[in-house]
């Protein structure tokens, strides 16, 4: 079967959750081909992981001062700051026939095009269970997955630059543990690649392409009207709203 | 009349972060409700809260051995996975959560490997 791979588009949070939704869904009633796609966020984003508490984990009045969406994923995990410059997201949506029943293997395999990625850029990844590919000891990638009606989604980030201090304003941590050391600690977990020395965003973008498709029998497409008719009401519907955001 | 509320944080050992918040009746012999949320996984998603539903119905004098228990057997009678976070770590949270809110300090943060702390501290 042949994937179609959509290249990299930026949408508001709401949009970016409701696209892997409704691309989902039209997967179920075969109207689309198994879809690999790479996004950014506009304007910058928190997501909140499917079991998190958005009080909990959100300084949701600094968002509002920056003018930052927050969403509440439909994949557990972290609560991640999407910069609209600092990251490239991809998510895989495929029968989740094509993977092993095993999620942690699952995981292996998609992280395992991301350690691709980066070995293309002269860098030497690795996967660490559950969920994070690491570069140099530092997480570089987080990535979560669902799997809902036979229909497996695994999105997550490749860090292109990070600023720490920003990420903190916008999570919830309390202001007294925003010190310098904690702000260095954090550098000593997490690394992107433009600190590993890669200058241009568009190497890393075409590297990810290059890995992820390597193999496959696929070809750059678009979204269908009725996923974009879709996609629209369930980022007004769902996405956007306290009943799905605040559910926890 | 002090409402016995509580809430903990734990770093789950080699998982993820659990945090657990709980109501008992006024009389400390029962759960009112209880809330699981965290950054772990579990698949279905949905089936977090056959497990709170599990943990309502749990006896709060039980020992963790059997809370764990009737966590793993609901998880494998209704095939539901969990990464980062285990049926013994769930009923550790919830051993602690309950003495926490037993001794009414509302709210309250805690961790798996140290003393409950007030939530301001």
């Amino acid at each position: 079967m042949k994937w179609r791979v959509i290249p990299f588009e930026s949408h508001d949070a709401f949009t970016n959750m409701a696209l892997d939704e409704a691309c989902s869904e039209a997967l179920v009633s075969g109207l689309v081909s198994p879809t690999i796609r790479f996004y950014g966020w506009d304007p910058s984003a928190v997501s909140i992981g499917y079991h998190q508490s958005i009080t909990d984990e959100v300084n949701l009045e600094e968002c509002r001062k920056q003018g930052f969406d927050v969403v509440r994923r439909r994949t557990g995990g972290g609560a991640v700051y999407h910069d609209t410059a600092g990251e490239i997201t991809y998510s895989v949506i495929a029968p989740e026939l094509f993977f092993s029943k095993d999620i942690i293997a699952s995981y292996k395999t998609i992280c395992g095009w991301i350690v691709d990625a980066l070995a293309a850029m002269g860098f030497k990844g690795e996967f660490k269970p559950i969920n994070d590919v690491i570069l140099e000891g530092k997480k570089v990638s987080g990535n979560a997955q669902t799997r809902r009606q036979g229909i497996l989604l695994q999105h997550g980030t490749l860090l292109y630059d990070l600023d720490v201090r920003k990420m903190f304003s916008v999570l919830k941590v309390s202001q007294e543990k925003i010190s310098d050391k904690m702000i260095a600690a954090v550098e000593d977990r997490v690394t992107s690649l433009k600190r590993a020395g890669i200058a241009d965003k568009n190497i890393a973008y075409k590297a990810l392409v290059d890995a992820f498709t390597s193999g496959k029998s696929f070809e750059f497409g678009s979204w269908t009207e009725s996923e974009l008719i879709r996609a629209k009401e369930l980022s007004e519907t769902k996405y956007k709203t306290t009943e799905w955001n605040f559910q926890r | 009349m002090q409402e016995m509320r509580s809430k903990i944080t734990a770093k789950v050992e080699g998982g993820k972060l659990l945090r657990m918040e709980m109501e008992l009746t006024e009389s400390g012999e029962r759960l009112k409700s209880i809330k699981i949320t965290g950054d772990f996984f579990i698949h279905p998603e949905d089936s977090l809260q056959i497990v709170e539903k599990t943990l309502l119905m749990a006896g709060i004098g039980d020992g963790a051995d059997k809370i764990a228990a009737s966590i793993t057997d609901i998880s494998k009678s209704q095939g539901i996975q969990m990464l980062g976070i285990t049926p013994e770590a769930l009923a550790r949270a919830f051993l602690e959560c309950v003495k926490l809110a037993r001794e009414v300090k509302v709210p309250a943060v805690t961790s798996l490997d140290g003393g409950p702390q007030d939530v301001n501290s």
